[in-house]
């Protein structure tokens, strides 16, 4: 298996979480918003595109609103390998991070 | 809310198609409008906009990095494909880059010398400020000098408030001698502020006060050399002539190649004034003048000035008008008399500029037809780029890419050439450039803009037509593209011809007004004529020497004058009158003075009296007239008729003796003038003029020139015999002439060979194409020779073409530039003829070899696989 940059491993949860309503919009402002820092959007079209490449997400053309201009949405889909790899990333942080429960910090004072 | 939908932004819109269409990603365009809306309507169009731009300003690093990142992968492939194509067609690509090369080097050293002809003048610091003054003087026609009096510097700088300084310019020939060195160098007098206004630096000496003792100098550091070896020139007082000591105060850096003033030396203006130079007198003009004008002032206002001024003073009604000539336009100037300053027709710059482009033109056609003609080669390679997914202009991109990397090829070669021909065209201009001439910003910049010009023109069409095939034809086999007549390419070998033709008849004519020139009868027997200038010594006792000279029966006579033969004439006015004449037409005439000995000497025909002779005492009043003068004077019979020289009330009598044939006492440039000739030591005076001129019998010059020498340094110790032969400087007036002729020739040789090299590369294309024809006529009983006749037909036809096109335009050209000439040949018609036969030959030379090849092979070969 191979081992995803974080941008990567947030873009694959969002994609899970959003379901049905995964794209290019909505991923970027859910990234947004859980991270609460400022992407950039094609910040975000470039791994969606490398994921893609790599078999993580599948993507199909979706419908055309008024506010897009009349250019149709690419919405974003979990491969098996993409849910396989989502549960590793659960796995290995969860392993991870065993043992923790808050920091605690050995220097005192300045 | 007042808009339910927020306006756009129309420009963020295209850029992010622009970047983002080629991968399909309309969708993130749509996503970008989609939040861009969002945010407008929660937060305002402002907020929107800034977030847009700031989106596209994230995006621009890693869009461009993917981009480049592609076209490098591509990039390698293309060079990949060029390199396979150029090892498997040796002979095109050797043709190509081979034709290409010498193209970009003609340009290459052509454009170091034009560069360095437009740099002239150009390093002075105040180029801007600086003007030279000109004097335009209205005899019958309006005549232009460089020179001024001398006051005139001085008057102007008092009289106008514009005028910042002036500083004059008079030409200094001085023998120099320092231990047993003794040198013989040309300079100028100048006044201390000469070195103040120009930028001529000095590397030893304060320029403030260099010039400004009497007996100073300053030299360049070359003459510090010659002189003084490795001493400290600093201080150093040494002879100059016989009578005058003068003290080294300064080196200059020695005088760059493209300034209009060259010189070894500086002398004071107070020391030429002391050798008697009319420094304070209106009455002559003799020095250059030039004005430093005060910082934004036009040199209009100051002309109209100069004008007010000078028509205040009613003494100098001469004068009709002086003119400010910029530093920097001096170096192009014609016309202008008495000119000393280095100069260059522009015409030339156009003329050499033009070939050379020319040159790279015919190369580049080269690449066209023969990529063009070969492309069905190619037909397949493109059709599987197409039928991969390529778009037509990547294949364009791709056929663009390959022929800027066989330029750069030839830059590699061009600039071996370059190198290798360096000392061959220095020789050729008369330049002095260096391989570090090319090093200069300029220089570079123009040589790569060459380089990726010469890809891009020659590439262009081949790349328009090979990526337009159509992918079905070409992969089925269907269309054999290349093959048939193509218009384009016959006329583009036309256009190669003409060319070639052009340059050659060019060529032809203007050997041919050079020969003409050197074989003109100037009028008298030019040949075994030499001639000297006298030191003060020879002059001092010349009956004595002349005496020595002509014990010599090598030596058959020896005779004086004032004048040079070339430069014939020692001052001109107009300020002879004669009976009848018109005393609205002011003639400018030139005179100069002769002893007895002249007119035998020289050979000169009497078309009526007689020449000088010692039996006539009356002679000290006599004149000999030219015909040309004559003809202005208008007398039916001259001899003995009185003229008088002078200005109104203080007139001398002369009377004419004889009127000598005319004869070229000037460059075959100009008309012969009116030239009056009087008798040296006569009642005008001059009594020791300084030309002498010997007559010897032909054969055993150097016996006879040692003679002289001997003789001529018993009388004058401590000079060198210094002569030249009047056929051989006459001939040196034409160096420019000749120059032009060599450089061009040298052109014309290339610019036929490449053509040459394009023509056998498309005769041997054309003969493998048409190995089946060929096979075929042979079974039906062709002739050997009758299919070779029939391969050179085709190739002739286009170089008749090509002259038939190219003769009238070659003809009016040429005809053109003949003008400049008073005495010019006729651009005639064997020289047509002659240029046609020779590219005709040319051609089927080159092409016979191939047609010949083809003709001959067995047509089982040919007609096999049918």
């Amino acid at each position: 298996m191979e081992i995803l940059t974080k941008l990567e491993e947030l873009i694959l949860i969002s994609v899970w979480k959003l379901g049905e309503n995964a794209y290019g919009t909505t991923i970027y402002k859910h990234i947004g918003e859980v991270t609460g820092k400022k992407l950039s959007l094609g910040g975000v079209y470039f791994p969606l595109d490398r994921l893609t490449k790599r078999g993580y997400l599948n993507n199909y053309i979706g419908e055309v609103t008024e506010e897009r201009r009349g250019l149709s949405k690419r919405y974003y889909k979990l491969t098996n390998k993409g849910l396989a790899a989502l549960d590793e990333i659960y796995r290995v942080t969860e392993v991870m991070w065993k043992g923790y429960s808050g920091l605690t910090f050995a220097e005192g004072g300045d | 809310m007042k808009t339910s939908r927020p306006k756009k932004s129309i420009i963020g819109y295209w850029i992010l198609s622009r970047m983002l269409n080629e991968k399909g990603h309309s969708s993130l365009i749509g996503d970008f409008e989609e939040i861009y809306s969002e945010i407008a309507g929660r937060d305002g169009r402002m907020h929107a906009l800034l977030w847009y731009w700031a989106q596209i300003i994230k995006l621009l690093p890693s869009h461009s990095i993917n981009a480049i990142y592609w076209r490098i992968v591509m990039f390698r492939n293309y060079l990949k494909m060029t390199l396979r194509n150029m090892r498997r067609h040796t002979i095109y690509s050797f043709i190509n880059v081979i034709g290409l090369a010498i193209g970009m080097a003609c340009c290459i050293l052509i454009l170091l010398w034009v560069l360095q002809e437009l740099s002239f003048d150009r390093f002075h610091e105040k180029k801007d400020r600086l003007f030279r003054v000109l004097q335009h003087i209205k005899y019958s026609e309006v005549v232009t000098w460089s020179i001024s009096q001398g006051p005139l510097g001085p008057a102007l700088k008092e009289e106008i408030p514009e005028i910042d300084d002036f500083a004059r310019y008079e030409n200094a020939r001085w023998r120099m001698k320092y231990n047993d060195n003794i040198l013989v160098r040309s300079g100028g007098y100048v006044d201390p502020s000469f070195l103040k206004m120009f930028s001529f630096p000095l590397i030893k000496g304060d320029p403030e006060t260099a010039l400004t003792d009497l007996h100073s100098m300053v030299i360049t550091e070359e003459l510090a050399g010659a002189l003084f070896g490795n001493e400290d020139p600093i201080g150093k007082v040494i002879p100059i002539g016989d009578r005058w000591d003068i003290k080294v105060t300064g080196v200059l850096h020695d005088i760059p190649d493209n300034s209009h003033l060259s010189f070894d030396f500086l002398g004071t203006m107070e020391f030429a004034k002391e050798l008697g130079f009319s420094v304070e007198r209106w009455t002559n003009s003799t020095f250059t003048t030039y004005l430093l004008l005060h910082e934004a002032v036009s040199s209009e206002i100051v002309e109209k000035k100069i004008y007010d001024f000078l028509d205040a003073k009613p003494t100098l009604e001469d004068w009709e008008k002086l003119t400010l000539q910029s530093i920097p336009e001096i170096h192009f100037s014609t016309g202008i008399g008495y000119d000393n300053a280095v100069k260059m027709n522009i015409q030339y710059i156009y003329i050499f500029f033009g070939a050379a482009s020319f040159i790279l033109l015919i190369a580049c056609i080269n690449f066209m037809n023969l990529s063009t003609a070969r492309s069905s080669l190619r037909s397949k390679e493109v059709g599987m780029r197409k039928v991969a997914g390529a778009y037509k202009g990547q294949l364009i991109y791709q056929f663009l890419n390959e022929s800027v990397l066989l330029s750069l090829f030839s830059f590699i070669i061009a600039m071996g050439i370059v190198a290798l021909c360096l000392p061959y065209f220095n020789q050729l201009s008369g330049k002095n450039f260096s391989i570090s001439s090319l090093g200069t910003p300029v220089m570079i910049m123009s040589i790569f803009v060459i380089t990726v010009f010469t890809g891009v023109l020659s590439g262009s069409y081949p790349a328009f037509i090979l990526s337009s095939f159509q992918v079905v034809k070409v992969l089925k086999g269907a269309e054999k593209i290349g093959t048939g007549k193509s218009l384009f390419r016959r006329t583009l070998v036309v256009f190669q011809f003409i060319i070639s033709v052009l340059l050659l008849v060019g060529t032809f004519v203007i050997y041919s007004q050079i020969r003409y020139m050197q074989n003109q009868d100037i009028g008298y027997d030019k040949e075994n004529l030499v001639f000297f200038s006298a030191a003060r010594q020879v002059r001092g006792q010349y009956d004595a020497f002349r005496n020595e000279l002509v014990k010599n029966p090598s030596i058959l006579n020896v005779a004086r004058s004032s004048s040079s033969p070339t430069f014939g004439f020692t001052f001109s006015n107009s300020l002879w009158h004669w009976e009848g004449q018109d005393p609205e037409e002011d003639v400018l005439f030139r005179n100069t003075f002769v002893d007895y000995d002249y007119f035998d000497t020289f050979n000169m025909e009497m078309v009526s009296g007689r020449p000088f002779s010692r039996e006539f005492l009356s002679d000290s009043s006599g004149m000999i007239l030219n015909e040309k003068a004559l003809q202005v004077m208008g007398f039916d019979d001259p001899i003995g008729k009185r003229i008088d020289y002078g200005l109104d009330d203080n007139l001398t009598s002369f009377h004419v003796i004889g009127v000598v044939k005319d004869f070229n006492f000037r460059s075959l440039h100009s008309e012969i003038e009116p030239l009056v000739i009087l008798l040296s030591g006569g009642k005008f005076g001059w009594g020791n003029p300084s030309m002498v001129y010997a007559r010897i019998k032909s054969g055993n010059f150097s016996e006879t020139i040692d003679f002289m020498k001997t003789t001529y340094e018993t009388f004058a110790p401590d000079y060198t015999f210094d002569y030249g032969f009047v056929d051989e400087s006459f001939e040196r007036l034409y160096l420019a002439e000749q120059r032009i002729g060599n450089i061009l020739k040298t052109f014309t040789g290339l610019a036929i060979f490449i053509s040459c090299l394009g023509l056998l590369g498309l005769a041997s294309f054309m003969a493998m194409r048409r190995t089946k024809e060929i096979g075929v006529r042979k079974v039906f009983g062709a002739s050997v020779s009758g299919i070779i006749v029939l391969l050179i037909k085709e190739f002739s036809k286009w170089i008749i073409i090509a002259n038939i096109i190219s003769w009238p335009l070659a003809y009016f050209a040429m005809n053109r530039w003949l003008q400049r000439f008073a005495y010019r040949t006729n651009v005639q018609l064997w020289i047509f003829l002659a240029v046609g036969g020779m590219t005709l030959m040319i051609a089927v030379f080159t092409v016979g070899y191939q047609a010949i090849k083809a003709a001959r092979a067995n047509p089982v070969d040919a007609l096999r696989y049918e």
